[in-house]
């Protein structure tokens, strides 16, 4: 019985939250895409990982090339 | 003077002068008024007494303190201690089961499911009517023992004989206490009971193993009742604290959800409102923050696009950096 309530209660909660979140987040559904990965970059890559890194990459493509690599 | 007691004026009249006569005269005088004063008593604080003419009585009760009474044997008083409490015993002695003694008296009733049960009343008394308890009764204790013996027998006999034995002994001596009262009044015996005492009541010592086995049986069951009372009361409040712990763990846990959530839905509203105004340098920049922060942790190969690699720099490369 009191069982019963807490979990309705818990539930209350957990609904609550999702409607919240969800709120917000439906605003800007592609930068909350953005930030959450980077977000979870931080939390998955650490140092166990090892990673091979095409120079052609985002990050390094500016290394390679010079100053035209960054267009 | 003289005339105070006439047979003695006559022998006065012979001889008035002569000392001799004079001196007879003077002891005669003293013993009457001696014999006038004797009618004088106490009645102590303790004691009523009767005052009776020539055996009837004239005054019933004479409260206590100094009373005069015209000397014996005109009337006389009989001084009784009121207050003091009398014991009557009704029935015989406890059947002595230790040593096998059989009551010498026993007073044995019947009950109302037909059984025979040994009965031990004991009477406290005194007097309530000095007058009557005297002259109108021979014999009021004996017959104050007589009206509640029959009361007893009558009480009994409407009742089952685990009731006189247990429950209702208590209702059956203030029963028999107002009916045995009411019977003396009527008989005008003067007594007036205080107390009435059932100090024993055995079933007969043939039959006494057998109600022990009832009576223990009966406090088997109270104690059984008394025993799971006890656990459930342990029990229940137990279980409700714990209900009330989990729901007020429930509530708590309600709350910090919201509560993070309203807080993170806060935070991604005002970074997402900075991002639209420019977005295309707020994300570069996020992701060469996090790029920043997430590569020097990690083993790294960089190999050109168009390169070819051997895996196996990857199994003797340097050790991991640490952080």
């Amino acid at each position: 019985m009191a069982y019963k309530q807490a979990e309705t209660i818990k539930g209350q909660g957990d609904a609550e939250s999702t409607r919240i979140y969800g709120q917000a987040y439906s605003k800007n559904p592609s930068f909350y895409k953005l930030l959450r990965t980077l977000e979870s970059y931080k939390k998955v890559l650490d140092d166990k990982t090892t990673a091979i890194l095409s120079s052609d990459s985002e990050l390094l493509r500016v290394l390679m090339k010079g100053e035209s690599g960054s267009k | 003077m003289s005339t105070v007691a006439p047979q003695f004026d006559q022998l006065d009249l012979e001889q008035p002068s002569s000392p001799r006569q004079w001196t007879r005269t003077r002891i005669s005088l003293a013993s009457v008024a001696l014999w006038l004063l004797s009618g004088m008593y106490l009645v102590s604080p303790d004691q009523q007494a009767v005052e009776t003419l020539f055996g009837r009585v004239v005054a019933p009760r004479v409260m206590p303190g100094l009373h005069y009474t015209l000397p014996w044997p005109i009337e006389s008083v009989t001084k009784l201690k009121v207050r003091q409490l009398q014991r009557l015993v009704v029935g015989g002695d406890a059947p002595d089961s230790v040593l096998g003694r059989a009551p010498q008296r026993t007073s044995l009733f019947l009950t109302g499911d037909q059984n025979i049960i040994n009965l031990r009343i004991v009477v406290q008394y005194s007097v309530g009517v000095p007058a009557d308890y005297l002259f109108h009764v021979q014999n009021p204790a004996q017959l104050a023992g007589a009206v509640v013996e029959a009361e007893m027998s009558r009480r009994v006999a409407h009742r089952r004989v685990d009731a006189v034995l247990t429950t209702e002994k208590a209702a059956i001596q203030d029963d028999i206490r107002a009916a045995a009262q009411a019977r003396l009044n009527q008989y005008r015996a003067g007594v007036l009971i205080s107390t009435i005492n059932i100090e024993s009541a055995t079933p007969p010592p043939e039959a006494a193993g057998a109600f022990r086995d009832v009576a223990s049986a009966r406090a088997d069951t109270a104690r059984i009742v008394g025993d799971a009372e006890g656990y459930a009361n342990d029990l229940i409040p137990k279980a409700r604290g714990q209900a009330q712990q989990m729901l007020q763990e429930s509530e708590a846990y309600k709350q910090k959800k919201i509560n993070e959530s309203t807080g993170d839905a806060a935070r991604f509203n005002q970074i997402a409102a900075e991002y639209s105004k420019a977005s295309q340098v707020t994300g570069q920049r996020l992701y060469l923050e996090t790029m920043e922060l997430v590569l020097p942790r990690i083993r790294k190969f960089i190999v050109d696009k168009n390169g070819n690699l051997d895996l196996t720099i990857i199994r003797k490369g340097d050790p991991p950096p640490s952080k």
